[in-house]
């Protein structure tokens, strides 16, 4: 008996140590990425302190300044986005994000409506999607659907992601390298935010009501759209689609989901709209970082003008004074010097 | 369920609990369960060859079996009336009978295995030549994909009936035992052959859980899924590259081709090899070695010796013997002593047989000529070592050569590979043509620089990966060597510290987590953005 | 066992084989060795020595390949 529970008391303290080791090879071997990073802190916010979500792809994720909204309006908002996100990631991880928050509002922005996702070419997208998110059912839910319309992916190597970046050890230089863990706090709230700028024009006829038939939806992005914005009904939370600026809009696609928002009962807001573009009063010449992103001084502009418009339509606290809240004060202390040229 | 795959992980790991936490006396059943399960995850439809072959073998057996007894209790009571010319009769009278059970059942199996084998091969050729000839005869040329593991099954089973035919042990009268015995699933899918006498017991006794045992199998596992995935698919990017492109990659490209491929070669099924031996073990059950360090074999012979042993033995065992103990080629010795002399006339039994088992082993391979040609040129081999050994030991006396030294034997061992490598030239050229062109181009284009010059680097893995191949094939060579010298690596591991095997453990499986050639292709440092 | 030796000798004059016991488990005699053996044997004893009968047990020592041919003689 005694020898017996000599050999398991190996074996486990084997496996304890062989699973630091690999934890600590995966550090040292993931490709460290700020989408990914602010992702994963999303984890830290404490539960159901967040007012706002801001979900979708990279416009939202440039566009949109936590920092600014909390300095001027007083309620808190995370961005989990990241570039080129699935529909189906987005709807996990909108669904993962409400198992830790409670927020008074959901704000997708959901362009890739009429997008086909090309899972096969998007590896690089999903990955930085997914490498900050812990096990859960949805992150699992994830993983199917892209080993269904991807048959090179397994299941192991995104559960596991060294077992993906193992070959990265012929980047390493051995001299310098340093374990890069996922981030755990983020002053940013989620938001990768863009210097320097593209001079861009608004094209003529922009947003120009035209004969031209607008460009159709893609079924299964509009499925997990779909699904996204029911599992927010059924907790009861109001869901706002977004449109950020973006020199490519057209009208017809505006008015089409204008329609898709009226058909699910919630709300559409266009930024790109003429009267919201007057209110907003960018600058092309300076304030996008290209045609379809916003850069810093446009993601101020437009959370600034955003804040006050959420604010009012949405009746949102305001925990400036609040003591709990103190930790957002420091954190846009931080944003505030590292903005500042 | 590939070797390499974590199904097979999963597989095993879950055979090996279900079997250790059965009832003793069921054990067997659960053995028998799994092996079909294995196979069912290979190809259902593959099944009826296995059962076909397990069925028709089994009532050969039985049979020849109930023969057998009924004959010794018959001539037992009739020996003592019998003179020797009798007695002589009945015994051929009887193997006569044998031989009614047995051939028929040879036939069928080994029918079975060159119909799905060779048909197609044998049809176009056919076809080929009455085009030549402006027949106007079609023969049907289907191309099978071959089941699991025939070539294995078929000659476990057939050994198992020549030997009961040989009375060399009763037939097993359970179907389902002896069901178990031909699809034991660590050999089913490459060996190595095992013969009856060395698994019955094993298989159907309740092999008990022993951690040495488990911890013995899992080492030899890792070990050999290191050799896989580290050596030999890290090798093949290279030999594929070379023998794809021969006209471009020709002269010295074509010895590095053919010198890697042997690497890889013997990466890839000696840890093939050490998995299934290590699965195995984990059941308790010890198999039969199937390579023991054939690069370090001193001479052809010395190198089919330790090259797919249970194959050669087999070979050796029912090919070789009964043909050249056979009542022909005792003939054919003694003519040819009267026609050819002591030597020669001693030797022919032994050299036309041995040509025929090493030709039948070149076709085993598959069906292709140059397959043939494989055969060919290691008969060839064989034969004219035969010939011409005793000659050249005189010369070696009479230049005074000592044989008994390190640098000698490192002569035989690097003779020994060159012949095998360009064996193997055979073997992996996409033909016959292929290999004599690629040949002729590494001796005519000879450019040692290459290897000085970056040639190496064009082959498609870069620095970094060559120097992990190189690494990791002197540490197969080191193990080789220590085993060569008489040393149980795994022994000798178990009985050092610590923390010296818990380094040795993490090093194994860290190596094989980051340089195994396993993932996407996909250069993971890139994401490329996209602005959307 | 005098013409047993003498064929052995004269077949391989380099082996022992007073000594050793293990001729095939240690590789000293080989399938020539022993294809030829057979050939001599079964001429000099006027038995036949079938395939199943080359097995290491009966081949490993004079003594053992005496016995089968006594056995085979028997037959």
């Amino acid at each position: 008996m005694k020898m017996a529970l000599r050999i398991v008391i190996r074996c486990v303290a084997f496996l304890l140590v062989f699973s630091m080791l690999f934890l600590g090879a995966t550090e040292y071997l993931r490709r460290a990425d700020d989408e990914a990073d602010e992702i994963h802190a999303f984890y830290n916010e404490p539960k159901n302190s967040i007012d706002v979500l801001f979900m979708g792809s990279s416009p939202i994720l440039r566009g949109i300044s936590p920092m600014v909204l909390w300095n001027q309006e007083g309620f808190t908002s995370y961005v989990r986005a990241s570039a080129l996100q699935a529909p189906a990631v987005t709807y996990g991880l909108l669904a993962e994000s409400l198992e830790y928050q409670k927020p008074e509002l959901v704000v997708l922005l959901c362009d890739n409506i009429f997008l086909e996702f090309e899972y096969a070419e998007r590896e690089g997208d999903l990955r930085r999607a997914l490498d900050g998110m812990k096990l859960s059912k949805y992150k699992l839910q994830i993983i199917r659907q892209i080993t269904a319309e991807d048959e090179r992916q397994t299941l192991l190597s995104y559960v596991f992601p060294l077992l993906r970046y193992h070959e990265r050890w012929k980047e390493l230089d051995l001299a310098e390298a340093e374990p890069v863990p996922l981030l755990e706090n983020s002053f940013k709230k989620g938001n990768v935010y863009l210097r320097g700028s593209e001079p861009q024009a608004y094209p003529q006829n922009f947003m120009a009501p035209s004969d031209e038939a607008p460009p159709e939806f893609n079924e299964a992005a509009k499925g997990y759209i779909e699904q996204t914005i029911q599992f927010c009904k059924e907790k009861d939370i109001p869901v706002l689609l977004l449109h950020l600026p973006k020199m490519s809009w057209s009208y017809g696609q505006s008015m089409k989901l204008e329609e898709f928002a009226a058909e699910m009962g919630v709300e559409y807001l266009d930024c790109d709209r003429e009267e919201n573009r007057a209110q907003l009063n960018l600058d092309p010449a300076v304030d996008y970082y290209d045609q379809g992103h916003m850069n810093l001084d446009g993601s101020i502009k437009l959370s600034q003008w955003l804040g006050t418009h959420l604010k009012e339509a949405y009746g949102l606290p305001d925990h400036r004074n609040e003591g709990e809240y103190q930790a957002w004060h420091e954190d846009y202390q931080q944003y505030a010097e590292r903005i500042s040229p | 369920m590939a070797f390499t795959s974590v199904q097979f992980v999963v597989f095993l790991f879950l055979c090996a609990t279900v079997y250790f936490l059965t009832p003793k006396r069921y054990r067997w059943v659960t053995l028998f369960i799994a092996n079909y399960i294995f196979y069912f995850f290979a190809g259902p439809r593959y099944l009826i060859y296995l059962l076909a072959t397990t069925i028709t073998i089994y009532c050969g057996a039985r049979q020849l079996g109930k023969m057998s007894s009924k004959n010794k209790a018959d001539f037992a009571a009739v020996k003592l009336s019998l003179d020797k010319e009798e007695k002589k009769a009945w015994k051929a009278n009887f193997t006569k009978k044998k031989r009614a059970v047995l051939i028929p059942t040879l036939l069928f199996n080994l029918g079975i295995l060159s119909v799905l084998k060779y048909s197609g091969f044998v049809g176009s050729n056919l076809n080929a030549l009455f085009a030549r000839f402006s027949l106007d005869i079609t023969m049907p040329a289907p191309s099978f994909l071959l089941p699991l593991g025939i070539s294995f099954y078929t000659f476990q089973s057939l050994a198992y009936l020549i030997d009961v035919y040989r009375e060399k042990f009763e037939p097993e009268r359970n179907l389902a035992k002896f069901a178990l015995f031909i699809s034991f699933f660590p050999q089913i899918v490459q060996g190595p052959i095992g013969r009856f006498s060395d698994l019955a017991e094993q298989l159907y006794r309740p092999n008990g859980f022993s951690y040495e045992r488990v911890k013995f199998g899992v080492q030899l596992i890792l070990w050999g899924v290191f050799k896989k995935l580290v050596i030999a698919d890290r090798a093949k990017v290279i030999v594929d590259t070379i023998f794809a492109y021969p006209e471009t990659f020709g002269g010295t490209y074509v010895a590095v081709g053919a010198l890697v491929y042997c690497v890889q070669l013997y990466g890839d099924f000696s840890g093939g090899i050490d998995i299934a031996t290590g699965a195995a073990q984990v059941l308790g059950i010890q198999l039969e070695k199937n390579f023991e360090r054939p690069y370090l074999a001193t001479s052809i012979p010395d190198f089919w010796r330790r090259w797919h042993i249970t194959l050669g033995a087999w070979f050796r065992d029912y090919v070789f013997y009964p043909l050249s103990l056979s009542k022909f080629f005792m003939k054919v010795g003694r003519k040819g002593r009267k026609l050819f002399g002591n030597y020669i006339g001693k030797l022919l039994p032994v050299l036309i047989p041995q040509f025929i088992v090493f030709f039948l082993i070149g076709i085993w391979h598959g069906a292709e000529w140059k397959y043939i040609a494989f055969g060919f040129y290691n008969g060839t081999l064989i034969v004219l070592g035969i010939l011409f050994d005793q000659p050249l030991k005189k010369l070696i006396e009479k230049c005074q050569i000592r044989t008994e030294c390190f640098s000698w034997h490192l002569f035989q061992v690097l003779r020994t590979l060159v012949l095998i490598a360009l064996g193997k030239i055979i073997t992996r050229a996409p033909g016959v043509g292929a290999s004599v062109y690629m040949t002729q181009s590494m001796v005519r284009n000879w450019d040692g620089d290459i290897l000085c010059n970056g040639g190496l680097l064009k082959l498609g893995l870069d620095t970094q990966d060559l120097w992990v191949l190189l690494l990791s094939s002197l540490v197969l060579l080191t193990i080789s060597l220590l085993q060569e010298s008489g040393i149980h690596i795994r022994e000798a591991l178990a009985k050092q510290n610590l923390l010296f095997r818990w380094i040795i453990y993490l090093a194994a499986i860290f190596s094989l987590i980051l340089f195994g050639v396993y993932g996407l292709n996909y250069n993971a440092s890139d994401f490329i953005y996209r602005g959307f | 066992m005098e013409t047993l030796l003498k064929i052995l000798e004269e077949l391989r004059p380099d082996v022992d084989f007073q000594e050793n016991k293990a001729l095939i488990d240690s590789g000293e005699l080989d399938s020539f060795d022993i294809v030829s053996l057979v050939g001599e044997l079964s001429e000099a004893f006027e038995i036949e020595i079938g395939a199943e009968d080359i097995i290491p047990e009966n081949f490993n020592s004079v003594e053992a390949m005496m016995a089968l041919v006594t056995k085979l003689q028997e037959d």
